[in-house]
């Protein structure tokens, strides 16, 4: 019966019959399938997002499967080829390859953290193993059902998915990892990532997105919920390496509790259109976050990154840092906010966005924005847009370095500020060889 | 004295001085706007067929546009409880003696000639400068220089008027000017010719048989190649009005090596919705300054732009911003780079006090072809509560790759360290506050002709008066 549904699924378009036919295929709990159902009739009735800076019209839902399956052979080719090859996370990793997740693909859990209470699975497996964590955290306090259609779409259709929840004062120093494939052209994925560090505890996680094999995915809704405890260190990295066809689009919320801290980095190579909002809410006094962003474009490449640093508590530190060098005809937007809610005394942020642009074609707009409503605060934020330095590259020409290789060596440099901020050697080290490929 | 001095007009401020009378005008229209109503002003105004036909097609515009999505809360705007048209007496509207006793002291206070405060207070239906003027008017009159109201202009200079009109702000731009396209009434119209320098700044009260300060003006400025004007609108003393909609339109050419510097000072009174577009377009070498002062009004939208047509112009922005209680000041400027080889700058400065919330909202776009463009945003903002509100919201657009682009901006608070300096050598935390505040705003202030800058520093430390405490 199984094997029916599956195949009654990967040949579903995105519509109500596909939210419950993956609610059947994966046995779910009836809260959870009456979740998938409200967020689809969200998803039904809510508009086409405003936003003014992306083109979705040739977003064709209609083409679109709503669930693909799982692609064992592909996958690891996929992981030797991408910019972090996953090695590193000798702590675990989990493998979804579509929209499924295979536990053979990825590494298991480190046995010694699986003693210590660490959960790390695939959401849908989370799901049935602790449903009350999930049902406590699932679209309740970080990301709403309705915050847009994307949103609700991913709530209806999540697939696969990850759960990873580190109970308190419980040290994780191998970095963990999710990495998500998509091998299959016209498919939809809606991965679900759910986070929780427990208090005092601290960890690195890797988000990984890449395509293998076909174009793709035609379109990804990514959600990403993460709730740092008091006291919790958070190191998050996302790279975002899909084919340079795909669509995607990412909402990411971070609520950070008492003097918590995390830092956050956003790397983004890939997709044909990319929308990533990154939200950290500095819910509690002595939270702090530190948002790094470095992005590459080229060929018709679109990205955009809108990023929030909310102030909700006083004594709150916010550091954003986002960088973005374009060529050919991409095109970046920078879209963010520093908000500082009434009462948030003492806060700190900061914010800068810089762009470097390669060739007269290239676009980057940037939109940093400052919405404050205490007094006794200290925000600034800055944005620039530039060529390359002439009087830095002449300064290599005349050392007789080669024109193409001082021109990389400075967009290398520029990128240097944001890599050396990365709380993850091999990863900085793996940008930098990237960068430096594309740039032959 | 000292208490009358605590002359606080954001507060009830229409039931104390809000002494408007029933009779001081000769005509107006029946309230709300339709094409009818459209029709009756330009007829009223004996306007030929073109302008006729121009403010109705705006109309149809007006009535076809929505609402900005954007900016400040215009909710308590109603389009049918206006008048729009209002042809004021000639005669007195008041008595002096009616005047109460407050406004006569912060005319004191800024030190403001006896003749302009009988104007402001609404005494006189002209601020009295004949004497001054007539001998100014000469000077230019010999330059070839035309200054007067834009009414007069379209009868005397038609085909000047006709020429430029609705070039720079086309009706469609926006709702509200399109509404000012429909309605316009008053404002400034001045040529100058090429070559010619205007030494002396020209203010909009030196000009005589015009409704100034009127609900929609529309401001034309034309510079010819090579010549120079300041040109100088409002004042920083108070202004009633009892109107609660002001929109104006000003449009300026600059062209090739001219330059024109525009200097308004906005101090309506807090009953007031001020909704303006101002843009100017500057060619080759021409240089482009709004100088830009945003104190009163209950709601502010006004973003003075350069669009840089040709190589080497130059724009400048510099605009300031005090946001009172209940006030929302969403004012800052745009640079909209057509050209290659231009530059722009924009310096705003903010003061939020009490419930006060002040914006910057700014937009540099470098058109694909504009290469070589610098433009630096520079942005401060200072609250002074801690129900103050503050925000920045830039938008920069850029298709060129050989650019210089820069924005920057802070929010802080009057510095504790700054105050303990000044409030141990003897100065009040007020005292102080003042001078930081002044300190902070100085380098626009030090733009303004001498005796503006006396005034607008004396009026920010009026209403810096009772913030401690």
């Amino acid at each position: 019966m199984e094997e029916r549904t599956l195949e009654l699924l990967t040949r579903q378009g995105i519509t109500r019959g596909a939210v419950e036919e993956l609610s059947r295929l994966n046995d779910e709990p009836e809260w959870l399938r009456k979740m998938r159902l409200l967020a689809w009739s969200i998803y039904e009735s809510s508009p086409v997002p405003p936003w003014k800076r992306i083109d979705l019209s040739s977003i064709h839902l209609d083409e679109l499967t709503a669930f693909a399956p799982g692609e064992k052979p592909v996958a690891d080719v996929a992981v030797a080829n991408s910019i972090f090859s996953g090695d590193e996370a000798r702590g675990g990793r989990i493998v979804q390859t579509n929209s499924v997740v295979d536990e053979t693909l990825g590494s298991p859990l480190d046995p010694s953290l699986s003693m210590k209470g660490v959960v790390f699975t695939s959401l849908e497996k989370a799901a049935a193993t602790h449903p009350e964590m999930v049902r406590k955290h699932l679209f309740v306090d970080a990301v709403k059902l309705t915050e847009n259609r994307f949103v609700a779409m991913n709530g209806a259709l999540w697939g696969g998915g990850m759960f990873l929840y580190v109970p308190p004062f419980t040290e994780i120093t191998s970095p963990l990892q999710y990495t998500l494939i998509a091998a299959q052209s016209g498919a939809a994925l809606f991965p679900h990532l759910l986070i929780i560090v427990g208090e005092g505890s601290s960890l690195t996680f890797v988000d990984q997105s890449a395509t293998i094999g076909a174009d793709g995915p035609a379109l990804a809704s990514q959600v990403v919920e993460i709730f740092a405890n008091p006291g919790a260190q958070v190191n998050y990295v996302s790279v975002q390496e899909f084919s340079r066809t795909a669509k995607n689009f990412a909402l990411k919320r971070a609520i950070l509790s008492r003097d918590s801290r995390m830092i956050w980095t956003e790397i983004g190579v890939g997709s044909k259109v990319s929308r990533v909002s990154a939200e950290a809410i500095l819910r509690d006094p002595g939270s702090e976050v530190q948002l790094l962003g470095l992005y590459f474009g080229q060929g018709e490449q679109r990205l955009e990154y809108d990023t929030l640093q909310l102030h909700a508590a006083p004594h709150t530190k916010s550091d954003l840092l986002y960088k973005g060098a374009l060529r050919e005809k991409a095109h970046s937007v920078f879209n963010g906010l520093i908000r500082v809610e009434r009462g948030a005394q003492r806060t700190d942020a900061y914010q800068a966005n810089r762009n470097l642009l390669l060739s007269n074609t290239s676009r980057a707009d940037s939109l940093p924005t400052l919405e404050i409503e205490a007094n006794d605060v200290r925000c600034t934020h800055g944005a620039t847009v530039g060529p390359i330095d002439p009087d830095q590259l002449f300064y290599l020409l005349a050392r007789g370095i080669e024109r193409e290789t001082a021109e990389k060596l400075l967009v290398l440099g520029f990128y240097e500020a944001v890599l050396q901020k990365i709380p993850l050697e091999e990863l900085r080290e793996a940008i930098r060889n990237y960068i430096e490929r594309e740039l032959e | 004295m000292a208490n009358a001095l605590n002359f606080n007009r954001r507060e009830g401020y229409l039931e104390k001085y809000g002494f408007h009378d029933k009779n001081s005008y000769v005509y107006r229209t029946e309230k709300g706007v339709s094409s009818r109503i459209v029709e009756e002003i330009s007829g009223l105004k004996g306007e030929p067929e073109w302008m006729r036909n121009f403010r109705l097609r705006s109309y149809g515009i007006f009535e076809k546009k929505s609402m900005p999505g954007w900016g400040a809360d215009l909710s308590g705007l109603r389009f049918d409880d206006l008048y729009y048209y209002v042809k004021p007496s000639d005669k007195k509207g008041r008595n002096w003696d009616e005047v109460p006793e407050k406004v006569k002291l912060t005319f004191e206070r800024l030190g403001i000639p006896e003749a302009e405060r009988k104007y402001l207070a609404g005494v006189e239906a002209q601020y009295d400068s004949e004497s001054v003027y007539s001998s100014l008017k000469g000077i230019w009159e010999k330059l070839g220089v035309i200054f007067c109201s834009t009414d007069e202009a379209l009868k005397k200079y038609p085909d000047i008027v006709r020429q430029y009109f609705g070039t720079v702000i086309p009706p469609g731009d926006n709702k509200f000017a399109a509404l000012n396209s429909a309605v316009w009434s008053g404002g400034s119209f001045i040529y100058v010719p090429a070559g010619v320098k205007v030494e002396i700044p020209l203010q909009a009260y030196f000009r005589i048989n015009a409704e100034s300060a009127g609900q929609f003006e529309r401001t034309l400025i034309i510079a010819e190649p090579g010549s120079f004007v300041h040109y100088v609108e409002g004042c920083t003393a108070p202004v009633y009005s009892t109107n609660s909609l002001h929109s104006a339109v000003v449009e300026i050419v600059v062209k090739e090596g001219a330059r024109v510097r525009y200097t308004s000072i906005q101090n309506w009174s807090d009953n007031v919705y001020n909704l303006v577009t101002k843009r100017a377009f500057a060619y080759k070498d021409a240089t482009m300054e709004w100088l830009d002062g945003n104190l009163g009004s209950k709601v502010t939208m006004k973003y003075p732009s350069i669009y840089l047509m040709e190589k080497g112009a130059r724009g400048e922005v510099l605009s300031i911003a005090y946001a009172g209680n209940g006030q929302h000041q969403d004012a800052g400027g745009k640079a909209v780079h057509i050209a290659p080889y231009t530059s722009s700058r924009i310096v705003s400065k903010s003061i939020s006090k009490g419930t006060g919330r002040s914006s910057y909202r700014g937009l540099v776009h470098v058109r694909k072809g504009a290469h070589h463009v610098k433009s630096k945003v520079r942005c401060d903002a200072l609250l002074l509560d801690d129900r103050a509100r503050s925000d920045t919201y830039p938008v920069m657009e850029i298709n060129e790759d050989e650019v210089d682009i820069g924005h920057e901006a802070t929010v802080s608070k009057v510095g504790d360290e700054q105050l303990f300096y000044l409030t141990s050598r003897g100065l009040t935390e007020e005292e102080a506050t003042a001078v930081i505040v002044s300190g902070f705003i100085e380098p626009i202030v030090k733009q303004l002709p001498m005796e503006y800058a006396i005034e607008l520093n004396r009026l920010i430390e009026l209403e810096m008066e009772g913030s401690v405490g």
